[in-house]
């Protein structure tokens, strides 16, 4: 039985279905969540959650607000909040997110970035300090 | 006082046959009106300047399809409610609002009840709801299941349709999108509370079992292996190859009073 937004959260109606026994193609720019049960190729962006179900396979990046993998995703998720993979998950690619799940069994190939260090790197300030040298202090007396 | 646009050709010249009917009823019912026949349909957006003002009711296109496209086309203000009159069986408008006879569209004048629709077009057609496109044989199926009594009995309300009634299908949504795949049908709803103007519904097949998919698009262009009818209300209006798309354009459209079940059911 496959697996579908509803085995990890309240999605009971979402706005996007890409279903199976067709093949679907190219660009998604949506609003509202997204449940991928079968083939899809391209890039998916949306403002809600993404789902990919058990059987499903994915080609495309991904942005999304959530993105629980439980198929196969061939493509780099960004994700505002978390990425869940899950037991039947696979991603081949690379993942920003705030909160990164791997459950056992799930498989990521690709580097994970968390998005708050991401941002929070330029703004760091050293916790270190520097030693002045002997002609640091001759160049502020310098110019005093 | 409502603006009735007559279109004297549609239907087989059927408003000479009717009009003494028709005005008889207008009376009975005390509608105020205007007749103005139209020679030429480019002539619509002339009339519409010349007669529609502060004291107009409402604006009642009596004809077929051409005439309710022509006047909706060149109705600029979306504030003045719409009738539709149909005069000849193909008023694919008239369908959706559930009006089949001028009859029932004067009691509607009469008792108007005004809807905010967003309207779509198939080919060059309004539309207002919804579309379907389907293989013959799933229209049929869905018939049968519809009046078989021993399925409504069992509570059965469609049986899964086998694989060969489905249809190899090529569809492209909002020029960004494609679909390819045997497809047993497509639904178009149009929607006004989204950001996209339709909601396009796939039933594919898979492993005995339909398989549904659900896009938001503004415009959906189908093709396919055998001609799909494309049917609104119960009306087949065109066929496969199509192309759908929801109009910016909201229109208020005089429709039925709802039946007094339904009210019911509110309360």
């Amino acid at each position: 039985m496959s697996k579908t937004r509803s085995d990890f959260a309240d999605f009971a109606n979402p706005d996007t279905i890409l279903g199976k026994g067709i093949e679907i193609k190219g660009q998604m720019s949506t609003q509202g969540d997204v449940q991928v049960n079968g083939a899809f190729s391209g890039k998916i962006t949306t403002n809600g959650d993404v789902v990919v179900g058990e059987h499903a396979f994915v080609d495309a990046d991904i942005s999304g607000e959530n993105v629980y993998v439980a198929g196969e995703v061939e493509g780099d998720i960004h994700a505002m909040d978390k990425i869940h993979i899950l037991e039947t998950g696979r991603v081949n690619g690379n993942v920003t997110s705030s909160a990164l799940e791997i459950e056992a069994g799930g498989i990521l190939k690709g580097s994970s970035t968390m998005r708050d260090v991401e941002e929070a790197v330029p703004e760091i300030d050293p916790t270190f300090e520097v030693e002045e040298t002997q002609s640091d202090k001759d160049k502020k007396s310098d110019s005093k | 006082m409502y603006l009735f646009l007559v279109n004297p050709e549609a239907g087989g010249k059927k408003f000479s046959k009717i009009e003494k009917r028709f005005v008889g009823l207008l009376d009975k019912l005390k509608i105020k009106h205007k007749i103005v026949m139209i020679e030429n349909l480019a002539d619509i957006p002339q009339i519409l300047d010349e007669n529609v003002n502060t004291r107009t009711d409402g604006v009642a296109i009596v004809g077929g399809n051409a005439t309710v496209n022509a006047v909706i086309n060149a109705v600029v203000s979306e504030n003045t409610p719409i009738a539709i009159v149909p005069l000849s069986k193909t008023n694919h408008l008239a369908t959706s609002l559930g009006i089949h006879r001028w009859e029932q569209a004067l009691s509607a004048i009469a008792n108007p009840n005004l809807i905010d629709v967003r309207l779509g077009k198939v080919g060059s057609h309004y539309f207002i709801g919804n579309a379907e496109i389907a293989s013959h044989q799933n229209i049929i199926e869905k018939y049968l299941n519809k009046s078989n009594p021993l399925m409504k009995f069992l509570g059965i309300r469609q049986s899964v349709p086998s694989t060969q009634m489905a249809v190899d299908m090529d569809i492209t949504l909002d020029q960004q999108m494609t679909i390819k795949g045997p497809v047993h049908g497509i639904r178009v709803d149009l929607v006004s509370d989204k950001d996209k103007k339709l909601r396009v519904e796939i039933l594919a097949h898979d492993d005995n079992k339909v398989a549904k998919t659900v896009i938001m698009a503004d415009e959906l262009e189908a093709e396919s292996e055998k001609k799909m009818p494309v049917v609104i209300g119960n009306e087949t209006i065109t066929h496969t190859p199509v192309e759908i798309k929801g109009v910016s354009k909201h229109i208020k459209l005089i429709s039925p009073a709802p039946k007094k079940e339904d009210k019911k059911t509110k309360k």
